[in-house]
């Protein structure tokens, strides 16, 4: 089985990673333009899932702390990237979030009805 | 002088800065700690935390001029928090803010959510235009926007039943 390759980035208090075929998103995202840098992590994460055929990742983001708006937008950008692709090429994104940061619950839920078939949510 | 803010509030703050935008993750925390001395119920203030976050995000990206002011008044005879954010704006920008805050409280929150989610990623070059939305979706707040306009100054308030 494949794993996501992608640079890791440490910027501006938030920390995102690849392991095997798990992406981890941690700290707090405040930054007024985020997509400066979640935007090449996760184009290069996306890529690495087309091209080695993974079927299905997991996106850790129990340790988020705080998502601005800017930085929603990011996730809805990868949704996009999603969804545009063609069936067999589309894989499936479960989202580990933590009921101690309220915002994952609200936040979340809505990302996930962006593409209800290929996305879900797991609370710990 | 007299100072008697908290009078017929259960918690009144009054924060002026700015704009900078280092300063917006600091007072997000803060304002959920200060509503937590009289509230207990940590969805609702978190929802309050998040948008004030996101209008002061607004706030800085867009005065006209220096100097922030907001606002946080936690009722005593009712359940509900009231959040006002200030900035400086021009008559035509902060007319057409209004007019936003007007067409979205006529949407439902929920699909203008998703809605302003899709448009978003349309031209990234331009700002997300997510928080209001979010604030009205995942806040299920009340949104109006008022033009002081002896002093040019635009006041969008988020009302809170917590």
């Amino acid at each position: 089985m494949g794993e996501i390759k992608a640079k890791p980035v440490s910027n501006s208090g938030i920390d995102m990673k690849a392991t095997g075929t798990t992406v981890y998103i941690s700290g707090s995202i405040n930054h007024p333009r985020p997509g400066e840098f979640m935007e090449p992590f996760i184009q290069e994460a996306h890529e690495s899932i087309v091209t080695n055929n993974i079927q299905e990742i997991k996106v850790d983001i129990t340790n988020l702390k705080f998502l601005n708006s800017a930085g929603i937008r990011e996730l809805v950008d990868w949704v996009m990237k999603l969804n545009h692709l063609p069936e067999e090429k589309k894989y499936k994104i479960e989202f580990l979030c933590s009921s101690e940061h309220k915002w994952q619950e609200s936040s979340m839920s809505t990302l996930i009805y962006l593409n209800s078939n290929y996305l879900s949510k797991v609370t710990k | 002088m007299k100072i008697n803010y908290e009078k017929d509030t259960a918690g009144y703050l009054d924060i002026t800065f700015g704009p900078k935008w280092d300063y917006i993750a600091l007072t997000r925390p803060y304002v959920e700690n200060f509503l937590l001395v009289n509230m207990t119920e940590k969805e609702h203030i978190h929802k309050v935390g998040t948008a004030a976050s996101e209008l002061l995000e607004n706030a800085t990206k867009f005065s006209g001029d220096d100097g922030i002011r907001m606002i946080v008044k936690k009722s005593r005879h009712k359940n509900e928090v009231q959040l006002s954010v200030y900035n400086y704006l021009d008559k035509q920008r902060a007319q057409e803010l209004i007019e936003k805050v007007n067409y979205m409280n006529t949407q439902d929150s929920f699909e203008f959510y998703i809605y302003r989610m899709k448009e978003s990623v349309k031209n990234k070059q331009e700002p997300s235009k997510l928080g209001l939305a979010r604030i009205y979706h995942e806040g299920q707040a009340k949104i109006s926007a008022f033009y002081h306009e002896e002093s040019k100054i635009i006041e969008v308030r988020a009302l809170f039943t917590v």
